[in-house]
């Protein structure tokens, strides 16, 4: 009797779980922003495509790539070529709008 | 949500992980991060592995590094069982109270919620008091030689806390010192088929829980800290202990997940991993939790009495010599000549613990005393 309650303890609390995975799961949609947009709300996961002007290598090994005069893309790949889009997590930091790219092609 | 595939995955590696003698989940996730995964990917994945390490390095604690009967007394409870030929009912009780912490964590957390803002400012003024009072409770509750192994932590401590140097500290106080003192231990003898019966598992993991959620906001703090205090608050059995124990790693990871998603705070290595990649929703990271840690622990209790065999049948001198090797590569990759260094230092403390019959907890005092110092 005691090892069914705990099955089905168990069962429940399982359940519980994946609901909680499935209703507070990261939003995996990309909304595509311009930089305008992007500078008025630098947040969520965002797509966002553009030339690149400058690029840099951070101390970690990270590419830096600007798009916009305060809009930059923290890629962990290398990106080829002049123009980019990048998917990934938008943040305000120092002044400028930050994307950490989850994919950048 | 093909991601979710990276549960069972994660689950499997870190139990694999958690069963090799003095492997901590911590000492994989350097490598963890050239693995081409998404955030989320990352969240399910280094969640998954660190609470599923959590169980099966209950088979470790209680089964690597066992000792001979003269010994027995000096060492830990699960030991102890060993000894009388109870380990089964040892590893039953720990996943037990593990299991039982981790539903308990889990309902705790809206609670958690509503009271951190309170808490977390109210709390700041008392940190430092409240680290002095942990290190000179477990000064006075062990052997007077333990003052030896304060001090010495906390010089290494001192000369280390301007570098990142956790992983060969932590490795060579409870990990490479245990393998060494492990090495000469006798075979484990024949075990007896154990069950739980009037072993109180759900008040023990109550109070873990509960004393965890508190703990988890203090610096330099750890499990081990807090199974000594709830052992202080309230006496029990070694067998309430050993559940106690179970209760406290498991909660202890969980709150430490919670802490950093709602103030990005990192009380554990895989916080910290996880607080390079992103933050993401508590209930998210409460569901991959529930998720990850009822399969680790169904997977411990399914194959409990296999995986004792196998700890039986098993060349243990290769299998220690290896995790030795690997110890040592780690820490020379990650932290050079330096940290390679402290590691042997570290290890050099550790074994001395062994040796003067006193706890190994007090080896945290490289972390307490330090950090109580820059506080002040």
């Amino acid at each position: 009797m005691e090892d069914k309650a705990l099955i089905l303890l168990l069962s429940a609390s399982s359940i519980t779980g994946l609901f909680l995975i499935f209703f507070f799961q990261p939003d995996k949609t990309f909304s595509e922003k311009s930089f305008e947009e992007l500078l008025q709300n630098c947040d969520g996961k965002v797509k966002v495509s553009g030339e690149i002007l400058d690029s840099s290598v951070s101390k970690n090994g990270n590419y830096v790539l600007k798009l916009a005069p305060k809009v930059s893309v923290v890629s962990k790949k290398a990106v080829f070529g002049g123009k980019m889009t990048a998917y990934g997590r938008a943040s305000f930091y120092n002044g400028a709008c930050w994307i950490f790219a989850e994919r950048a092609e | 949500m093909i991601e979710l595939l990276l549960i069972p995955l994660g689950v499997l590696c870190g139990f694999a992980l958690g069963m090799l003698p003095g492997m901590h989940i911590n000492n994989i996730l350097p490598f963890l991060a050239f693995l081409p995964f998404s955030d989320d990917g990352f969240y399910f994945f280094i969640i998954s592995a660190s609470i599923s390490f959590v169980f099966s390095s209950f088979f470790q604690s209680v089964l690597v590094g066992a000792p001979n009967e003269e010994t027995a007394i000096s060492v830990l409870p699960g030991h102890r069982l060993i000894q009388k030929g109870q380990g089964h009912l040892a590893l039953l009780l720990l996943i037990y109270g593990g299991l039982v912490a981790l539903l308990v964590s889990a309902a705790l957390l809206p609670l958690f919620i509503f009271i951190l803002p309170y808490i977390e400012t109210s709390l700041k003024f008392f940190v430092p008091f409240v680290l002095i009072s942990a290190v000179l409770y477990i000064l006075i509750t062990d052997k007077n030689t333990a003052l030896v192994i304060v001090f010495l932590s906390s010089m290494l401590g001192f000369l280390t806390i301007n570098y990142n140097l956790l992983l060969p500290l932590l490795s060579g106080f409870f990990a490479l010192s245990t393998l060494l003192v492990s090495l000469e231990t006798r075979n484990i003898p024949v075990q007896k088929i154990g069950s739980i019966q009037n072993e109180k598992v759900v008040w023990p993991a109550a109070m873990a829980c509960i004393l965890s959620m508190f703990l988890n906001l203090f610096p330099a703090m750890s499990s081990s800290i807090v199974a000594t205090i709830c052992s202080a608050v309230k006496k029990m059995g070694e067998k309430t202990f050993l559940a106690l124990i179970g209760s406290t790693n498991v909660s202890y990871m969980a709150f430490s997940f919670f802490l950093f998603s709602l103030v990005g705070k990192t009380r554990s290595g895989s916080a910290a991993f996880l607080a390079q990649v992103s933050t993401e929703n508590v209930f998210f990271i409460a569901g991959i939790l529930l998720v990850a840690g009822i399969l680790s622990a169904v997977l411990a209790i399914l194959f409990l009495k296999r995986i004792m065999k196998i700890y039986q049948k098993i060349n243990y001198a290769k299998l220690t010599a290896f995790s030795i090797l690997f110890l040592i590569s780690v820490n020379f990759i990650f932290t050079g000549f330096f940290g390679l260094l402290v590691l042997f230092a570290s290890t050099g403390i550790g074994l001395l613990c062994n040796f003067l019959g006193c706890r190994r907890i007090n080896c945290m005092a490289a972390l307490i005393v330090p950090t109580v110092w820059v506080l002040l």
